[in-house]
């Protein structure tokens, strides 16, 4: 008769990040197991709770059924002997261990054939032989040394059964029995069968599957209530049960943002509000399972009776000194070493601020500048320092500070991480970049190295927000400026001795790097590296080439101008002179045509393209093909007068210098080749 | 457990019962439990191994002049180290919390993940805090390297929040009301310690004299390595932490500083455990 059979491996608590793990690959794997060796069933399950795995399957066949087999033997011809079955017959039925066989035609000769069943083992056997090496071999992503194994946590009891008879396992000399066990502090569980597994734990408060947890949580919760702290309780409780506690409302004054760090982000309880959105004075914390609720509730409110009382004498301590009398409490803070204090660093943004070319009001954006530091010295951020920025706008608004500068104090550090949002006012942005900047070209202006497996100082976290908040917003900013003027900050602030062409150099290079992959990430890559051919292009400006490109890569005129571009490339070696070309010196009219077109069409300034109107400049480039294809082919340029033919280079180089203000054609890739 | 004292010895009582040595607190500026010599050097020695003990803890950034009702310079710990870890470890652990008065169906008791690192013993762990009714009153960890080794048999270290325990089941909103005994408060003994303690250490303390103090005694560490003194070694090991954690209370050192301040601890703690594990010659059973 076909039963149900389950395995149950109780475990020491799991990780949040295993049990997601398990969640999304562990259900794939098992029915593949079930698979693999042909274990016949209706359905299978995995559920994971802190505390236990538990792989289920319904109505597994008593065998595994694996399909016959047919086995081909000796000709016809070998086979029979005067119509007897010869030796070579006999020995290949005895080794198939089959009585009957038959005669078919292969590759049109008659075979003898016979259909052998592989033995199909117990379930189990199956089990007892195989689930355990498997399970074993699961890559989870975090796994501990418990003494004689490594496994994701120890393993502490097996339950696991076939119908009503436990199915026999050894998992790190842990032995199976048909015991589950409960929640803490509550008795073992006897399973009296496989079919009664779900509703017997379920009886005694274990509920299996992850999404009823978080069903369970959710509606007893505000629908405003982040899903991360739902999930994140559903991930460590089996029996989740949503209670409410309460806080003195004297602690309300701590700011919003504090009391939310501490419940949502530290204790994983749900904060309150009112229909205005203001806070509660109150909290819903999550029990596991059932247990004596005062008792539970009292101890919420005793530890979050304390956080918040910790916050309100940090938020009276920190109001004692407003931001702007903070200098010397920065002073004594060290930015980065070998870099000075955090005031030199805030100095130095001052200084930026002033050079930096946009409308805002500059000595609002030095006022910023000023304080965007002042806040790292607080006790509030020193306590929960997710916070730095946050307290800044807080205590700056407090202190009668304008609120664009407020705003910025907080803005600028926007995008933290690649989810985050880029700031939305110019002032954070300005202030965001020029911050990112200065660190940047002091890391560098220090040696500083980033390689694929060391960033320790967030470089290329920096460099892609420097990144995302340009493409957001351009200003008219040119980077090679921007580096060398806040190394020029190093040394005036400082006093820093700064070799500025290796560092900038260098510099350029890892922007060229980051700004690649970030480009990358997005767009085709061969546009993004014809895009990128010069040192400090501006991100905004590539990303519109980039469209451009990647609306025009059907043209024929394109890939004509990337053929011309490459042939000169490789006639001039890449070598692109830059005297200027001598009108006598043009001999034929196809060279004199071209020249002409040359010269109406790119102004004196061989400056990059950074601006303008791209679809322009771009079909004032295609309008040379005609003279291009016409040149190479009536011209010469390899010809026997020296003079004559140099001036060739010269013209062809001219040509590719102001295609290069564009990007570098020959990086583009046609598909069916260039 | 209506006195810090009871609770100390039911704790001890337990522990012992279940095969642990008492041990008395190492006698010096410790930043936590878990750098006691008690630990520290036993996890890297093969024999078995079993032991409780108090360790006042000094955490001088912690300092609160004695006005917080939660924290302090100095804090108590219960130390428990067993090696190896015995498979009912866990159970053993939730029964010592009903030992001191908090039975099991009565609370909530969780595991919650947190995996445990000491940047200047290179050790790390992975374990959990155990949160009771939402307060985490203990460090649960199965050491899985120390002073930058890997342990063969990983122990498992439970540290309790002497303190923040005995709060709860005195049911007092600030330590200082506790009762240490019938007679006496914390804050009778310890106050007044708190407030000069803070001062120092967040204004008084003189950053250029402890600089110097920090290089004479990492200087002194390293002559005993040479000199394969290992114990005297980590002890000065122990003196530069202290040191360092006063000069990063006073505000001295920057986040790079700290890095590298961090590394020459690291540095003579490492070598220490590479000493013992290098000159260890079995001895030592408290097992059988």
């Amino acid at each position: 008769m076909n039963r149900d059979f389950v395995i149950e491996i109780g475990l020491e608590e799991l990780p949040s990040a295993a049990m997601k793990q398990l969640l999304e690959e562990m259900p794939k794997a098992f029915c593949a197991w079930l698979q693999e060796h042909s274990i016949v069933h209706d359905e299978s399950f995995f559920f994971v709770t802190p505390r236990r795995m538990v792989f289920y399957a319904s109505k597994v066949e008593p065998h595994q059924k694996i399909v016959p087999q047919k086995t081909k033997g000796p000709p016809a011809s070998v086979a029979f002997k005067n119509q007897k079955e010869t030796p070579a017959l006999l020995g290949f039925l005895k080794k198939c261990g089959a009585d009957t066989y038959e005669t078919e035609t292969w590759n049109g000769q008659d075979y003898i054939f016979c259909t052998v069943q592989p033995p199909c083992k117990k379930i189990e056997d199956v089990v007892k032989n195989h689930f355990s090496s498997w399970l074993q071999a699961f890559p989870f992503s975090s796994q501990m040394n418990c003494h004689s194994y490594n496994f994701v946590r120890p393993v502490r009891w097996i339950c696991s059964l076939y119908g009503d008879s436990i199915l026999p396992l050894t998992l790190f000399s842990v032995k199976s029995s048909s015991l589950s066990l409960g929640l803490r502090g509550f008795p073992a569980i006897p399973i009296q069968s496989a079919e009664e597994y779900c509703a017997t734990v379920r009886e005694h408060n274990i509920m299996l599957d992850t999404s009823e947890r978080i069903e369970a949580i959710q509606t007893h919760v505000s629908t405003k209530t982040p899903l991360s702290i739902i999930e994140k309780n559903a991930l460590c409780t089996e029996w989740p049960i949503v209670s409410k506690a309460g806080f003195s409302g004297g602690l309300l004054e701590v700011p919003k943002e504090a009391i939310k760090t501490m419940i949502e982000d530290h204790l994983i309880c749900f904060t309150l509000q009112d229909e205005t959105g203001a806070l509660l004075p109150s909290f819903q914390f999550v029990m596991n399972g059932p247990r004596n609720e005062k008792n539970v509730a009292m101890g919420y409110e005793k530890v979050i009776a304390a956080k918040l009382e910790d916050a309100k004498f940090f938020y009276e301590q920190d109001q004692k000194v407003p931001l702007k009398d903070r200098s010397d409490h920065i002073q004594r803070m060290i930015f980065m070493k070998g870099l000075g204090t955090v005031l030199q660093k805030t100095n130095r943004l001052i200084s930026l601020a002033r050079q930096f070319p946009c409308e805002v009001d500059v000595h609002l954006l030095e006022r910023a500048a000023f304080l965007s530091k002042m806040d790292l010295s607080t006790h509030m951020v020193q306590e929960l320092p997710e916070l730095q920025g946050t307290m800044g706008r807080i205590y700056g608004s407090l202190q009668g500070e304008d609120q664009c500068v407020c705003n910025a104090l907080e803005t600028y550090y926007f995008p933290a991480r690649e989810a985050d949002p880029v700031p939305n006012d110019d002032m954070g942005r300005i202030l965001g970049i020029l911050d990112r900047i200065d660190t940047l070209a002091g890391a560098f202006a220090i040696g500083t190295s980033v390689t694929s497996s060391a960033d320790p100082l967030g470089l290329r976290r920096q460099m892609n927000g420097l990144f995302r908040i340009l493409l957001d917003r351009p200003f008219s900013l040119d980077l090679h400026e921007a580096f060398s003027q806040a190394l020029l900050c190093y040394q005036q602030e400082n006093s820093l001795e700064v070799q500025t062409d290796t560092v900038l150099q260098k510099l350029a290079k890892f922007y060229t790097l980051r700004l690649t992959l970030f480009l990358q990430s997005i767009h085709r890559y061969d546009l993004v590296n014809a895009a990128l051919c010069l040192p400090w292009i501006h991100p905004f400006s590539a990303k519109e080439k980039i469209v451009l490109l990647e609306k025009e890569s059907l043209n024929p005129e394109l890939k004509t101008l990337c053929e011309s571009f490459t042939r000169i490339r490789n006639i001039t070696k890449g070598e692109y002179s830059c005297t200027p070309v001598q009108e006598e010196l043009l001999a034929e009219p196809q060279e004199m045509a071209l020249y002409e077109a040359l010269e109406k069409n790119s102004s004196d300034e061989y400056a990059p393209i950074e601006s303008g109107d791209l679809v322009i400049q771009l079909k004032k480039m295609y309008s040379l093909n005609p003279f291009i294809v016409d040149f190479f082919d009536f011209v010469l340029v390899n010809c026997e007068d020296i003079g004559i033919k140099d001036n060739r280079l010269r013209l062809l180089s001219a040509i590719n210098r102001y295609f290069l203000r564009f990007c570098d054609f020959s990086k583009i890739v046609f598909q069916g080749g260039n | 457990m209506d006195t810090l004292c009871r609770l100390i010895q039911a704790l001890q009582n337990y522990w012992e019962e279940q095969g642990c040595v008492v041990l008395p607190a190492w006698d010096m500026e410790i930043g936590a439990g878990t750098m006691s010599p008690y630990t520290f050097f036993y996890v890297l020695k093969d024999p078995p191994y079993k032991a409780c003990y108090v360790q006042p803890s000094r955490r001088p950034v912690d300092g609160r002049y004695g006005e917080n009702p939660n924290r302090v310079y100095k804090h108590h710990q219960m130390q428990v180290i067993l090696k190896p870890s015995p498979d009912n470890i866990q159970d053993l652990y939730i029964d010592s919390l009903a030992a001191i008065g908090f039975p099991t169906k009565e609370h909530d008791i969780r595991f919650i993940e947190d995996n445990w690192a000491a940047p200047t013993l290179g050790a790390w762990g992975v374990g959990w805090e155990v949160w009771l009714d939402g307060m985490e009153i203990t460090q649960f960890t199965y050491f899985q390297q120390v002073g930058g080794i890997e342990l063969a048999v990983p122990a498992v270290e439970i540290t309790y929040g002497l303190e923040r325990i005995s709060m709860y089941l005195q049911d007092k909103n600030s330590l200082y009301d506790l009762q240490f005994n019938e007679n006496l408060q914390y804050q009778d003994l310890r106050k007044e310690e708190e407030v000069q303690q803070s001062l120092y250490c967040h204004e008084k303390a003189d950053p250029k004299r402890l600089t110097s103090l920090f290089t004479l005694c990492f200087e002194e560490g390293e002559m005993c390595f040479q000199n394969q003194l290992i114990w005297p070694g980590y002890e000065y090991a122990l003196k530069c932490s202290h040191i360092f954690n006063i000069l990063d209370a006073v505000g001295a050192l920057s986040v790079s500083e700290r890095a590298q301040y961090l590394g020459r601890v690291r540095s003579l703690a490492r070598k220490a455990a590479n000493a013992i594990v290098a000159t260890q010659e079995g001895g030592l059973s408290n097992e059988s």
